[in-house]
Order: C-alpha cells, then structure tokens, then sequence
C-alpha cells in the first residue's frame, strides 16, 4: 500500500503591516515555513494507517528548494520518502495538475491531504487533484479505517452541527483531513536530526511533462491590504482597568 | 454567448440554508447590472416544497433536479448534474458557498469543465465589464482583490455570512426539471450512515452571554478559568474548532459554521484568532468583545470591542469584576 500524503509548505503567519504585491505575488516579512496545518494531520493519519495496513508514506509537495527541510521533519514523522516537485504553481489549478502529474509518475493507492491551506485558503487543491486523476474523493474527513471488504475504507466525514457521515469509498481515492481529528504525536529529537540527512527527492515539471507557465495565471492581482473596515475599538489598561470597562459594556448590554 | 447568472441552492436537512439567500441577492445585483436572467439550481430528492420557496427568493428561473440518486450527497453525482446544467444553461457567473456543497462542488466542476473558479470570497465588483473579487490570504490577516481572467464561467464561491441578505421582490419564477442522467457514471464511493453527537445539557443558541474560548487559553488546565468567567457572567461557555477537536471541551460547545452558529447579546472571544470558519459561527452576536495577543488577529476585525493581551491574565481579573458587579449578580442568581 502506498499512501501519498500532499502537503503544503507555508509561512507560519504574516503578521506584519509591511505586506505588498509585487506583480502577482504577496510579498512580506513572514514567519518560518511550516508544514500547512490540516496537511500535518493528514500525514498523521497516513502514518497511523500505514502501521494498520502496511506499506509506505510518500510526502509529495509543490515549492521551492527552501521547503525542503520542512519537508525531512515530516519523514521524521513517520514517511519514507519526500518529492518536492520544483515548481512555484501560479494558481491551485496548476498545483494540481503538477501534483497529479507527480503522482501518476509515484502510483499511489490513497492520497490523503488537509482541507485548506492556511496562506491561499482555496480548499482547492485535493478535490481538483482527484478530479484530474479521475479518483473518488471524500472532503472534510475525520477519521479513516479499513473498509469491510478488501479495497475499501470506511471515513466519517463531518457534515456541521455535531453530524457525521459515514462513506465507504474504494481505493484508490483521495481524502481531505480536518485539523485536530487525531492528537499528533510526538516527535523524538533523535528522528528529527536522523530526517535532517534524509534526501528529499526533486520531480522537475519538464520531467512530469508540465509548462508551469504555459497556461497562465487566470488571476491578477490589484492589491493586499489589511481588512479593518470594522476595526474593533481598542481598551487599554492593565486587567483590573480593562475588566472593569468590559464589565460596564456588558451590564449595558443585557 | 453567455446569457446568466447561476446560483446553487445549498440545503441543509430538509431546509434552504440561508447562504442561498445570500447568493441570490448578491446574483440578483450581479444579473441586473448585466442585463442577463438569474437562474438558481437546487439538488436533492423529493424537494419540491424548497423548489416552491426559491421561486418566491428573486431568481428569474428555478432548476430543480429532484431525483432518489440525490438523496444522499455523493460527490460523483452532483458533479454530474451541475456539470450538465452548466453546460446547458451556459453561465457567465456561476456563484455557490464557500459552504458545505460549495467548496467541494467549486473545484470539482471547475477542474471538469475547465472553468476558472475563484473560491473563499467576500466581495465582488463589476468595474467596466471587468470582475474584481476580494478575498482573504494568510488566514484572514490579509484580503487581496484579483481580476479574474481566464475561461468562462467564472465560478466563484463567497464565504457564508459576508454579503448582505436583501429582501428581494418576488417575480413569478419559471419552476423547470432538469434531468439527471448518470448513465455511463460509475458510484466509487457510497454512504453507509449518518452520526449525531448527542446534544449536551447547555443549549448554546439561547444563552444571552458566551465566554468562548480559543488555543490562547494555552492549556487544558486553564478551561477551568473561562468555566469560572461564565459562572460569574450567568453565561455558556463555548470554543473554537480547536479545542472541541482536541477534547479539552464537548464538541457541543464548537462554536463556528461546522459546529453551532449562535447570536447572542455577548460574545467574548477569549484566544481565539477569528478564522472565517468560526466568524461564521458567531458574527451576528449583539455584542463582541474579543481578547488576543495578536492586534493583527481577524477577530478583531467583527469585535466590537478588542483588548490586546494574554487571555490567562484577563479573564480572571475580569471574572472579579463580574463578580462584584450587583447586575450581573441578580442574572447569576436567576439562573
């Protein structure tokens, strides 16, 4: 069984007023690279059904040279192999493609991947990947277990208000994880330094037959700026000050 | 040529959710100016009370595909019947939720038909025959505006709760079948059941007061504070995704658009960096205070009111002030 697990490199934030466009892109004092939140989960649960079922977890990411060593961390985390494709996709769509480009070329027999990422937040990429291999997908999953009969899983996929659903979806398909749907274990100092020497193998477009740049991008942008129409107005104070403010608000409000 | 603008009803249980509303109006605003008809598109089985209530919602036109094989949602076969209703009714713009059927349908049809989709939006404009979108970037720190170019239709997706729901004048909507043809479609995924987590003893959606409390509170040790601020307010106490997710409270207290969407008269978002996942869950409260070390934090962009520090040293301060106020002791003893 091969699960290849697509995650995403990405800034940890960008808070800083400094943000700009340049040509297409945003540009800004942002903080270390991480790996995307849900992705993280979804190599979590990879890792977790690979002890169940057997075989080897592959990390498979769109970006740049510098996301490599996010990238060992996470076969510290339990995956065998990581492929960067070394590409800087325009939009989702292209990431897609070059991700399923990349994992045709791997074979796989589950992908698995997040719900969003934190700094594009599309939610775009996974459903637009299983489209183009023609794979089933299920969005929003929670948990994964082998399904009754060979072949299959069975995931619960959340459906809002406390409600799940159960799907049973034949292999090979693609799944979404939600963040925080299993407690991520911990990580020895010992892997983590033993991942640092680990290669992280390079997919170039050419070798995937892909012009990164040939579709183009179906997007401009104008302009980035901070949301603050609505600015909430600030109190300042020490706790006790400030207690004693919100305290008269809310007596006024009930 | 291309000669409307589609919106895709979103329903929830037996109920349109009101994101279809939203969509509508914005739709109707977007069809108006373009001078081409609205059309909506609702799936399901055995809805044709739903179809009735969207041809008094504004459209010009109603589709309904109601057929068994779309009782329960299966992505292949809704993927199917928009696809063909799209090709069908050729639309310029074709808007859905950033919602529970959007955000898989978005993708899903935009990848089959080669359409250039635009998803997580908060804002659109038509500026001389150009369509300007505003969207969030970084997880809400930053909005950006884009031009989309590209091919037609145009699929673009808006958060729940951002565009304004307007009461549109109802217009006598053609109410049409659309066929749901699945020959061909081959069902590699089925659903087995459904789950409900079994409601607590706290209704959330009618308390007046929430503290609600996000990964700020740092430990499962410290939920014992916000507790103690809810007792001394009279109020509930509800969390962020995060916290439910990680059991340090039932996920009955998940505030947010995947769990409880409540209004109360206060909402104190204590930790809690305002992902539009949440917002949407708690934007129409009266009153909303919200408490982060972040002031880059999107929470602060629906508070009303914000305080700049460590949640771990403002809540309980804060809790001493509610306690010696003589208002909110008459509502604690009412309790």
């Amino acid at each position: 069984m091969r699960i290849i697990v697509l995650l995403k490199v990405v800034p940890s934030n960008v808070a800083s007023p400094h943000t700009a466009r340049t040509g297409d892109r945003i540009t800004g004092k942002f903080g270390p690279l991480v790996m995307n939140e849900s992705d993280e989960y979804a190599l979590e649960h990879a890792v977790t059904l690979s002890e169940t079922l057997g075989g080897e977890v592959v990390i498979l990411s769109a970006g740049g040279k510098t996301s490599e060593k996010v990238l060992a961390k996470g076969m510290a985390r339990g995956a065998a192999r990581s492929v960067r494709v070394g590409a800087n996709p325009p939009d989702p769509e292209m990431t897609a493609t070059l991700l399923a480009g990349a994992a045709r070329k791997l074979g796989f027999d589950l992908i698995l991947t997040g719900v969003e990422s934190a700094d594009v937040m599309a939610s775009r990429v996974g459903i637009s990947t299983a489209e183009k291999l023609g794979i089933p997908f299920v969005y929003s999953v929670r948990e994964i277990k082998p399904g009754e009969s060979e072949g299959t899983l069975l995931v619960s996929k959340e459906l809002g208000g406390g409600i799940t659903q159960m799907v049973e979806t034949k292999l090979p398909a693609l799944l979404c994880v939600q963040a925080c749907s299993v407690p991520l274990s911990l990580v020895s100092v010992t892997r983590l330094l033993r991942a640092r020497d680990q290669a992280v193998e390079v997919f170039t477009t050419k070798e995937l037959g892909v012009d990164e740049t040939g579709r183009g991008t179906s997007v401009k942008l104008l302009s980035v700026f901070h949301p603050d129409k609505n600015r909430a107005k600030i109190i300042t104070g020490t706790p006790p000050e400030v207690s004693a403010r919100i305290v008269s608000l809310i007596e006024e409000a009930i | 040529m291309p000669d409307c603008v589609l919106v895709l009803a979103e329903r929830r249980e037996y109920e349109l959710d009101n994101i279809t509303y939203e969509l509508l109006g914005k739709g109707r605003e977007l069809a108006d100016q373009l001078g081409v008809e609205l059309k909506v598109l609702v799936l399901g089985y055995q809805i044709a009370e739903q179809a009735k209530t969207l041809a008094r919602a504004g459209a010009d036109s109603v589709l309904v595909a109601d057929d068994a094989q779309l009782k329960d949602y299966n992505p292949a076969v809704y993927r199917r019947v928009i696809c063909d209703v799209v090709k069908d009714v050729n639309p310029r713009l074709f808007t859905l939720g950033h919602f529970f059927l959007g955000i898989e349908m978005g993708p899903s049809v935009a990848t089959t038909l080669g359409a250039t989709l635009t998803s997580n939006c908060v804002d659109l404009e038509l500026a001389g025959g150009k369509i300007v979108v505003t969207r969030p970037a970084y997880n809400g720190t930053v909005h950006v505006k884009i031009e989309i170019e590209g091919a037609l239709p145009y699929i673009i997706s808006f958060q729940k709760g951002v565009l304004p729901r307007r009461v549109l004048p109802a217009r006598p909507a053609l109410i049409s079948a659309v066929p749901v043809t699945t020959g061909g479609l081959v069902i590699l995924s089925r659903v087995m059941g459904i789950r409900q987590v079994p409601t607590g003893e706290v209704d959330l959606t009618k308390a007046d007061i929430i503290v609600s409390l996000g990964r700020g509170i740092g430990s499962r040790e410290n939920i014992q504070m916000g507790k103690d601020l809810a007792a001394a307010l009279g109020g509930a106490i509800g969390c962020s995704r995060h916290l439910a997710d990680s059991g340090w409270l039932p996920p009955e207290c998940h505030v947010g658009m995947e769990g409880k969407t409540v209004a109360p008269k206060v909402y104190i978002a204590c930790g809690i960096s305002g992902a539009s996942h949440h917002v949407g869950g708690m934007r129409d409260s009266d009153l909303i205070i919200a408490i982060n070390t972040d002031p880059n934090a999107p929470i602060f962009n629906v508070a009303h009111y914000g305080i700049i520090g460590d949640v771990r040293e403002i809540i309980p301060a804060l809790t001493e002030a509610a306690l010696k106020s003589s208002k909110l002791a008459r509502i604690r003893k009412d309790k």
